[in-house]
């Protein structure tokens, strides 16, 4: 397991990060000295088994946890490095989450579940709304924008994911067990699209998971195991 | 933001009918209690108000009628008719007493009429005649009803039984009401033959009650004279005063019950979305965000309550004259301003600890929905 060959071309770029929780005795290290570029358009398939650390590193490359040592560049910045008021402007602006659980919120359509993150960048209302009406159009989900989350299927939830995780137009996206809750067909579907966003729109994707169906989906495989590649 | 305030907030509609009604209830104790005394303020002074008199002269130092007595010579009400400006001076009696019929008692001003009286008789007679003879008498309808007595009947007051010749409206209030017998028979049964209690003062067209009341104190010797809403004003202010601790009390149990309600509620409907807020705080809501829909929805809810509560005390303020209750309703500008302000208070306070839970969530925690 070899640390990744860093290119100066990445969209991100992690170099020798560690994630160590508690001290002395009690000191666990989830991540170590992990090294990683990933290009534009790349998508990255990082796997291994329950508790290598994937979750912690996935944390660590999403700005949602700082690593202990080691830096996380992202289009050159080093965001790992930025104070915490920071990063939730990062996370909006660069980044795109795909949870295992979809995580949709539950009193809003799914034009609103994607709406209401370009609101949060700052877009008005009705721009916002016309972009995710747009968007969702164009993953085939232009008959269900006024649906809650629990009359949609499972592959229709994570389509609604997707789309608002591309509705800040990101240079990340960073996905955790994106199949686990869908059946194969429908895993695979997703899968294929993330790659035609990969493709098409030039965006980077990594993903976090232990679904061996979506390895050929990959440009390449990494496997974690205790916090090494 | 606002937006999946109000969808959080009314997806569950089971659990906002359930906090609005209590912040309602509890607005509502608030709003009615203020309404009631407000309104019996107004009744209390009705007599006062309706009487038909400018100036009201009393005893030295008597300033109401309420839990008072007063006493002064009868001549008084000669020498207060030539003060220049008194168009007419009726005295009358006046004592605070029982009215009984069989085991039923019920306190009543007991007026004494002279006959013909400019001022001072009942405004608004329902039934029989508007002014007693001697052995006769003029009681509200409602204590009639209460009694059961009609016309024809007999009442007892100040211990001899009288007739009911007439039935009037508007004389009764939450503490008691107006009775209206002969100034004859009054002054024969209280031994009162050379004394009246007030002289009820009509001034002439164009002159100032103020400067007639003045006039009347400094040429008439040892009396008080106040213009009738002074006079009302002294009254309703013997109300306030007995009833401001209560008052003070019920607003405070008021507010707190509506303050659990409200809390209790944020609280819940934060604890559920506990996740969403996480989701939110994960791709990159900063907590003002969600500080804003704390507070968006306490502050809803809050107004719904409030405009709940404000509904149920009109309808309450409607349905007591039907209730055959000795009471009246008044809700003031001041009193909705008070409950207003109060609930302003209420949603801020009860964000709080939901505010304080969304700032410990741990964003990170959101993958594989831990």
């Amino acid at each position: 397991m070899n640390n990744e060959t860093i290119t100066t071309q990445s969209t991100l770029r992690v170099e020798g990060v560690t994630k160590r929780f508690g001290a002395s005795a009690t000191e666990v290290v989830a991540v170590r000295n992990v090294s990683l570029a990933v290009a534009p358009g790349e998508i990255v398939l990082i796997m291994g088994p329950s508790g290598s650390g994937k979750t912690t590193l996935l944390s660590m490359l999403g700005a949602l946890l700082k690593p202990t040592e080691g830096t996380i560049h992202l289009n050159g910045e080093v965001i790992s490095a930025l104070a915490e008021n920071r990063l939730p402007d990062i996370r909006l602006q660069q980044f795109g989450f795909i949870f295992q659980d979809f995580n949709l919120l539950s009193a809003l359509t799914a034009l609103e579940n994607v709406a209401i993150v370009a609101e949060l960048a700052g877009m008005r209302n009705g721009a916002a709304r016309k972009k995710a009406a747009a968007l969702l159009a164009e993953l085939g989900l232009g008959g269900r924008l006024n649906f809650l989350p629990e009359k949609l299927s499972g592959g229709e939830k994570q389509r609604v994911a997707i789309a608002r995780a591309l509705i800040n137009d990101p240079s990340l996206i960073l996905a955790d067990e994106p199949t686990a809750n869908l059946d194969s067909k429908i895993g695979h579907e997703i899968m294929r699209l993330l790659r035609n966003i990969a493709r098409e729109q030039g965006r980077s994707v990594v993903i976090v998971s232990h679904d061996q169906r979506i390895k050929d989906i990959a440009d390449r495989v990494l496997w974690l195991e205790d916090g090494q590649f | 933001m606002l937006r999946l305030a109000f969808r959080n907030l009314f997806q569950s509609k089971v659990r906002l009918m359930v906090s609005i009604g209590g912040v309602a209830l509890a607005l509502m104790l608030i709003l009615s209690l203020d309404a009631i005394f407000a309104g019996s303020q107004n009744q209390v002074t009705a007599y006062i108000d309706h009487s038909g008199a400018d100036i009201f002269v009393a005893q030295p130092g008597v300033r109401n009628m309420h839990m008072t007595a007063s006493a002064l010579p009868m001549s008084v009400a000669s020498e207060v008719k030539v003060v220049p400006g008194v168009e007419s001076a009726t005295p009358i009696l006046y004592l605070t007493n029982m009215i009984v019929v069989g085991d039923e008692r019920n306190l009543a001003y007991v007026i004494g009429l002279p006959p013909r009286p400019v001022a001072g008789g009942p405004w608004r007679i329902v039934e029989g005649k508007p002014l007693p003879s001697v052995g006769e008498a003029v009681i509200d309808r409602g204590v009639a009803v209460k009694s059961g007595v009609g016309l024809g009947g007999e009442v007892e007051i100040l211990g001899e039984v009288f007739t009911v010749v007439g039935l009037s409206e508007g004389t009764t209030t939450l503490l008691n009401s107006v009775a209206f017998i002969s100034k004859q028979d009054f002054a024969r049964l209280r031994g009162e033959a050379r004394t009246v209690s007030f002289v009820l003062v009509t001034v002439r067209p164009g002159e100032s009650p103020e400067t007639v009341a003045a006039r009347i104190e400094t040429n008439v010797n040892d009396v008080t004279a106040l213009t009738r809403a002074d006079f009302a004003e002294q009254e309703r202010k013997v109300v306030r005063d007995m009833g401001n601790d209560i008052i003070a009390i019920m607003n405070l149990v008021g507010f707190l019950i509506g303050l659990a309600v409200m809390a209790l509620t944020v609280y819940t409907a934060t604890l559920a979305r506990r996740a969403e807020y996480g989701v939110l705080k994960a791709i990159g809501a900063r907590n003002g965000h969600l500080y804003g829909v704390v507070m968006a929805q306490a502050f809803i809810s809050i107004a719904l309550g409030f405009g709940l509560g404000f509904a149920f005390t009109e309808l309450l303020s409607l349905a007591v004259p039907y209730l055959n209750l000795s009471l009246a309703l008044a809700i003031s500008g001041d009193s909705l301003l008070k409950v207003a302000l109060v609930s302003l208070v209420i949603a801020g306070a009860s964000a709080i600890l939901p505010i304080r839970q969304i700032a410990g969530l741990d964003p990170a925690r959101v993958f594989r929905g831990r």
